[in-house]
């Protein structure tokens, strides 16, 4: 009786505590700026001038010193979202050169660590819901997003802040033309800062990497054609070259599909213009821009992965593959060749077997060229700033740091003497006994993230090759790309800028229509679909609307000409 | 001045205070969001201060090449489920309710229920671990007898067999309990005059038990028909992959698809909104045929 | 029935052996997989992944278990869902208790519309981002317990259940006669009612208990902090999307050594997850059967 009395009038509490919130709530939630709740764990600002969001940036000098360290008189706090590696401390704040860049700018970054199963989900949440971090660093965000939250007003918008606060990453825009070009929207508005690279080895983002020992054992030579691919390929699967007598060889596998026709479709002339617009490249008869998944070179191209995979010379687990499968399938010796963008990443003990192609493969109609390969543009929308940050210009003196050189060779090797040091040829590495004795079965990348955060890629920052030492900086990757260089298209798009009204067609569109791409894709490769029926498939591409697409891209193009 | 019959029952009403905020607070507040299904939600302005554009997403899935496959996806496995998953349980309870050795009876009974405690996860973590191409035993019993090794998760015909196949070996036990229970409150009565009549056991199934049985049967089938397009989104969810998604793609994961992965809130809330729709109408048709054919309703 | 059985026919013997006979293949059916699970959960990953392992632990070990109890995830997410689990259902049987007291009350006025308007809630709701926007700034329901346990306080199936029981099986004259004695509606509910309602307040228990055991999808949208995920989403990550390097974390294992080590470990956690489910029925067994029909027959 008792027991149930009270618990009545707790819940009759509770009622009462949320209905007076709720009313509370209602008059501010709509439309204003929702600091109090959007960013609950940034210290005060001591500054009202710096709290007023966007378009102010110029004005607020109080808290922030203009250069130098530390960035801020008083220290203060900012949250932000972050994509967590598997190989990374899950506390982002036990990483030592973000412990030691704390004490260097005063500000302390309070992070949200999220995996790769559910950033998709807490982004889109927060978001949708106007719930923001101050920061959005490397959450996956897609091109599309970038232009459509920004231009909805989420994200501030960084041109003047660029301006006033961020001399490296200016540096860089004057150094790589194609950064400037692909990174702001139509109208010239920049609402995020890009993941970017200067170093030829990760800019051919897969390469096809094959199984040495493997061909000397069936006697075949690195394939240079289509046709010796195929040839090579057979021989893995029926020659036995790991030598169990069992039948267990996969003669070609990578994460997904996408990788292997990324390594594949420049053979039939695909991607001519690199993957800076996924798949929208310039069709050589006409040059006009053109959708490459419509066209009839692609159905050659699918014709041929339809052979290969019917023939069991693609791995058949390839739908439901992932980088530890592959790795898992290296380590008890079964893979005859694999696309990745090094080999140390997807095999252990036999990595040394395996070499890059010596040049790009020729197809059947005399396309020779390398299409997986893009600029400097690693993705757009690596690092946002949120229409709540309180501190806009000393979140951007933060992360401008990272745009030059010191600041890099920390984000990759951290601290001078405690993590790295220069060798006496001059080049840096991390210390002996940091990455001397890795243990086995523990990755490169796992021992060093406990001082480094660059596990997982695609941070806000620009790699050099010298002081980046993951597997792309492998001698293998540098020699695989240095081979297919000469085969790499002429031009490499950045990607495209859109306006806020084309940004939301667009986005309609591909959904539909990349999707049925990417069925259709797999279904024609696994046999499911005849090729008869590739025409009915473009049909229906153009049913869903792929000429109003084209419009767009076309009208993007024609700028990104003219600029 | 509240009535007497209020004020004099004051606590009666005090009582059921508590589930009324919750249903309030809980889930009619947030009902305010249903108009984003007919707004362009921008996440700026707000749900109510998103420009309105009408049935715009709603002619925009109904133009979706994906529109039938998914109409498609969500009857068939729903209509699968039901043809199958619903007479199950009432065999199962029919033939327990035939069993007199109470050990037998009891173990049966609660062995059935046991895989109704796993929860989905688990169950999906199981179904792949068996059919497994390189490690379950499905395919280790294929091998054996000289089968090439099958890949049952990414093959799009066998979606609708797992996923139903795997849900009767959940809940036969559980969803028996019902009928099991209406068939020990059969009056025994009406047993000893079959007997003595000389009904065979057959015959006593047959004309006693289940014409008992069959006034529950049609209001669980009104319940499983009314939610024929409404089929959980957990367990496909897990169990979907790219390869199977010609047949494993139903209205609610396209829902979760569309919103929450691809950020496209109003037209997810379209569809959403269409399918409830739907329910609600099914529900009210189903209803009416059960009055008038047979006399027993849910209202 | 016949307890005799003196006037067994030919037939009917027939008939008994057909029946024993299905109900003997659908218990094996139904315990195969489980045994092979916890047999497997005791085995050599090598021999599962070699398919030796039929029905008898192969090369017993109890290394998967070690590693399960080793894993800090794991234990953190079973002592949250143990909370989440006792919290949730105290709470739900409290609130179904009391509204669906107050709904079997013929004095209770508006009734049916109450039934009516919580019964909608089934059909339609706000969508995600509504609801997750009222929940998390209105209610404050966002990375905390009670977001696990408020949202799903109350079932409708449940209530309806439970409102059907009192109406049936508590006999009214019983409550007439506490008013007349002087009680209140409280005082009639907890000292009259509740101690003749233990069967379907076990089967609440039950339905309720699972359901917050099994749930994963409210913690994957609003919980935030490791240290508060239940355990279905940490062996999610485990059984579906096979996250094996976050999960040994053995070091001086080799890939393929911490592959088969998944492999073994994923048996043993299905066990260990499922085994506080199973334990529960048999405490509430008794009264289940009982509950379900007395709740369920007659709504």
């Amino acid at each position: 009786m008792k027991k149930v009395f009270s618990g009545v009038t707790a819940i009759l509490l509770l009622s009462a505590v949320c209905l007076t919130a709720c009313s509370n709530n209602d008059s501010t939630s709509t439309g204003s700026v929702n600091a109090s709740t959007g960013s609950a764990t940034s210290a005060p600002s001591s500054d009202p001038g710096a709290n007023s969001g966007a378009g102010n940036a110029g004005t607020a000098a109080g808290p922030v010193n203009e250069t130098g360290f530390p960035i801020v008189k008083e220290p203060i706090s900012l949250s932000a979202m972050v994509l967590l590696s598997p190989a990374q401390p899950t506390d982002w704040n036990d990483i030592l050169v973000w412990q030691e860049y704390e004490k260097m700018t005063g500000i302390h970054i309070d992070w949200d660590e999220n995996t790769a199963a559910d950033i998709t989900e807490k982004r889109n949440l927060a978001l949708a819901s106007d719930q923001l971090p101050d920061i959005f660093y490397r959450t996956k965000m897609p091109d599309s997003d970038v232009d459509k939250y920004g231009a909805d007003g989420s994200f501030l918008k960084l041109n003047d802040l660029i301006d006033k606060y961020a001399p490296n990453f200016k540096a860089v825009m004057e150094k790589y033309p194609d950064v400037k070009k692909g990174i702001a929207t139509a109208d010239g508005s920049i609402y995020a800062l890009p993941s970017l690279t200067d170093s030829p080895s990760i800019e051919i983002t897969k390469k096809l990497f094959v199984n040495n020992s493997w061909l000397q054992k069936t006697g075949k030579k690195m394939p240079t054609t289509t046709d010796e691919l195929y040839d090579v390929l057979k021989a893995f699967r029926d020659g036995d070259p790991n030598g169990n007598g069992k039948q267990d060889e996969v003669p070609m596998t990578a994460d997904s599909l996408d990788d292997i026709m990324l390594v594949l479709q420049g053979a039939f002339g695909l991607g001519n213009k690199g993957t800076g617009n996924g798949n929208w490249d310039v069709d050589p008869a006409s040059g006009e821009l053109r959708y490459f998944p419509a066209s009839e070179s692609y159905k050659d191209f699918l014709t041929y992965l339809h052979k290969l995979y019917s023939e069991n010379l693609i791995d058949k687990e390839i739908f439901t593959n992932d980088g530890t499968k592959v790795l898992a399938k290296n380590d008890q010796n079964q893979v005859g060749s694999f696309s990745f963008s090094n080999v140390i990443a997807r095999a252990n003990a036999n990595a040394g077997d395996y070499a890059g192609l010596d040049a790009a493969l020729a197809g059947p109609n005399g396309d020779r060229l390398f299409t997986s390969a893009r600029g400097h543009i690693g993705s757009r929308g690596a690092f946002m700033i949120s229409k709540t940050n309180p501190y806009p210009e000393a979140t951007m003196r933060w992360i401008d740091y990272f745009y030059g050189d010191e600041g890099i060779r920390m984000l990759y090797l951290g601290l001078e003497g405690k993590t790295y040091q220069k060798n006496a040829d001059g080049k840096y590495d991390f210390l002996p006994e940091i990455v001397g004795t890795i243990p086995e079965g523990s990755s490169f990348d796992q021992v060093v993230s406990k001082y480094v955060p660059y596990a997982g890629g695609s941070l806000p920052t620009l790699i050099y090759e010298d002081y980046f030492k993951g597997g792309e900086t492998e001698p293998s990757a540098k020699a695989a790309a240095e081979h297919l260089r000469p085969f790499l298209p002429e031009e490499l798009w950045a990607p495209f800028s859109f306006t806020a009204e084309e940004a939301a067609d667009k986005q309609t569109l591909e959904s539909d229509i990349y999707g049925l791409v990417k069925q259709r894709t797999a279904e024609f490769v696994q046999g499911k679909a005849s090729l008869d029926d590739f025409d009915k498939y473009v049909d229906q591409l153009k049913k869903m609307g792929l000429g109003d697409l084209q419009k767009i891209y076309k009208a993007a193009y024609d700028r990104y000409r003219a600029s | 001045m509240l009535p007497r019959s209020i004020r004099k029952n004051w606590d009666l009403y005090l009582l059921v205070l508590p589930v009324v905020v919750y249903f309030i607070l809980l889930k009619y507040l947030p009902m305010y969001g249903i108009q984003i299904a007919f707004k362009d939600f921008s996440a700026s302005k707000g749900i109510w201060g998103s420009d309105w554009v009408g049935m715009k997403h709603f002619i925009r899935f109904f133009h979706n090449y994906q529109f039938w496959t998914l109409i498609r996806n969500t009857v068939e496995i729903s209509g699968f489920q039901i043809l199958v998953g619903f007479p199950i349980p009432i065999l199962f309870a029919l033939l327990v309710n035939e069993v007199r050795g109470r050990w037998f009876k009891k173990s049966v009974q609660s062995i059935a229920f046991m895989p109704h405690f796993l929860s989905t996860v688990v169950l999906v973590g199981m179904v792949m671990a068996f059919l497994s191409p390189s490690t379950g035993l499905v395919n280790h019993v294929i091998r054996l007898f000289g089968g090439e090794p099958v890949y049952f998760m990414t093959e799009p015909a066998m979606f609708k067999s797992i996923y139903v196949l795997s849900d009767v070996w959940q809940n036969m036990g559980f969803s028996s309990v019902l009928y099991i229970a209406v068939l020990a409150g059969i009056d025994k009565h009406l047993y000893e005059a079959a007997m003595i009549d000389g009904a065979s056991k057959l015959k006593r199934l047959v004309h006693i038990a289940i014409p008992c049985l069959v006034p529950t049967a049609v209001i669980m089938f009104i319940f499983q028909f009314g939610t024929i397009m409404d089929i959980g989104f957990e367990k496909i969810y897990l169990m979907q992959n790219d390869l199977n998604r010609a047949s494993s793609s139903v209205i609610s994961t396209y829902v979760y698809e569309m919103g929450l992965l691809g950020s496209q809130f109003s037209f997810s809330a379209a569809v959403g909104l269409f399918n409830s729709v739907i329910n609600l109408g099914l529900i009210l048709i189903v209803n009416q045929l059960a009055k008038r054919a047979g006399g027993t309703s849910l209202w | 029935m016949d307890h005799a059985g003196r006037t067994s026919s030919r037939g009917d013997r027939l008939y008994d052996f057909v029946i024993y006979a299905i109900l003997t293949v659908i218990m094996l059916g139904t315990l195969y997989p489980l045994l092979y699970i916890v047999s497997a959960s005791f085995s050599d990953p090598l021999s599962i992944v070699k398919g030796e392992l039929w029905l008898l632990p192969k090369h017993v070990t109890l290394g998967a278990y070690e590693k399960v109890f080793q894993n800090r995830d794991i234990l953190i997410g079973y002592r949250n869902s143990l909370v989440y689990l006792a919290v949730g259902t105290a709470i739900n049987i409290m609130m179904t208790t009391m509204g669906a007291y107050a709904l079997s009350r013929k004095d209770l006025r508006g009734r049916y519309v109450l039934v009516l308007i919580f019964t909608f809630t089934l059909l339609f709701n706000g969508g995600l981002v509504p609801t997750y926007l009222v929940y998390k700034n209105m209610l404050g329901l966002y990375n905390n317990l009670w977001v696990m346990v408020i949202p799903s306080a109350v079932s409708v199936w449940n209530l309806i259940i439970m409102r059907t029981y009192f109406q049936t099986s508590i006999p009214y004259e019983l409550q007439e006669a506490a008013f007349i004695d002087g009680c209140s509606n409280v005082r009639t509910l907890t000292s009259v009612v509740l101690p003749l309602s233990m069967p379907i307040i076990a089967v609440m228990t039950m339905y309720y208990g699972v359901a917050h055991w099994n749930s994963y999808f409210t913690a994957l949208i609003y919980l935030d902090d490791d240290w508060r995920q239940p355990l279905q989403m940490v062996i999610r990550s485990i059984l579906i999307r096979e996250d094996m390097g976050s999960m040994t974390g053995g070091e001086g294992e080799s890939l393929v050594e911490q592959q088969l080590l998944v492999e073994g470990m994923k048996y043993a956690v299905i066990v260990v997850s499922s085994l506080p489910m199973l334990l529960l029925y048999p405490l509430v067994q008794r009264h289940f059967v009982k509950g379900v029909m007395m709740g369920a027959v007659k709504g």
